[in-house]
């Protein structure tokens, strides 16, 4: 039972953080504190979405 | 006592052989949590999707000021070249957010199903201001290109540059729409 507990929580963790809409988000943060600022978090958070963006559409292509 | 120490782990046994063929007793969570979990995660999943075209116009508008707010640090500071470092970091989100999220890029490959509707009011705004902003690089262009002809200093020739590179910055992310202002062509 413990188990089932355990991996619904774990896919729906995956399913909120993978998603196009979560890449997309970080995208749109990331730029709005790397591009006036220079951040350090800015800058990671935008290569992060990236990844994630191009991963989901490149695997709905394939 | 062996007597009874066999009867309670006989009794023990017997108990959780029970419990695991119903599976009942033991269990203390419900297997309704994970349908509540991915309902919960379904309508986080909605709730982004929908406050992405905000987000985005935001961002466009910001990363907009600031490449134009770089280029007038850029273009007006004589001697030293302080916002140069700002033109491009906004220049390269500038296009990398132009060639995920436009449609008309060739090379985009994305579905732009949710993100739909969030475009007019941020390319109404951002199209002026960097309307407006190449209108004024093009003329520091051509000034500064008028004092080089007339007597060539080195000072001079740096600034040409200065121009060239803000005017290319600028009008880059326009693209085809720079000779024509964005109501003219409607």
């Amino acid at each position: 039972m413990l188990n089932e507990i355990i991996v619904s929580v774990v896919s729906a963790c995956l399913d909120i953080f993978l998603s196009v809409q979560f890449g997309a988000f970080l995208i749109a943060l990331g730029s709005t504190i790397y591009a006036p600022t220079g951040n350090r978090i800015g800058k990671y958070c935008l290569l992060f979405g990236f990844i994630i963006f191009t991963l989901n559409n490149l695997i709905i292509d394939i | 006592m062996d007597i009874k120490f066999h009867a309670e782990l006989g009794i023990i046994l017997i108990r959780f052989h029970q419990a695991s063929i119903t599976g009942v007793e033991i269990a203390f969570f419900s297997p309704e949590i994970t349908e509540y979990l991915q309902e919960f995660s379904k309508q986080l999943l909605k709730l982004l999707s929908s406050l992405f075209p905000i987000l985005l116009s935001i961002t466009i508008v910001t990363v907009n000021l600031s490449l134009i707010s770089g280029a007038i640090v850029y273009l007006l500071d004589y001697n030293e070249d302080n916002g140069k470092i700002m033109i491009l970091r906004s220049f390269i989100i500038l296009i990398l957010l132009i060639s995920i999220f436009n449609p008309k890029f060739p090379n985009s490959t994305v579905v732009m199903e949710p993100f739909e509707g969030f475009l007019p009011l941020t390319s109404f705004i951002t199209s002026y201001l960097l309307f407006i902003f190449a209108a004024l690089s093009l003329i520091v262009f051509l000034g500064n290109l008028g004092l080089y002809l007339i007597a060539s200093d080195s000072k001079r020739v740096k600034n040409l540059k200065k121009s060239v590179f803000c005017l290319i910055c600028i009008i880059l992310p326009l693209g085809f729409q720079f000779p024509n202002m964005p109501l003219w062509r409607t």
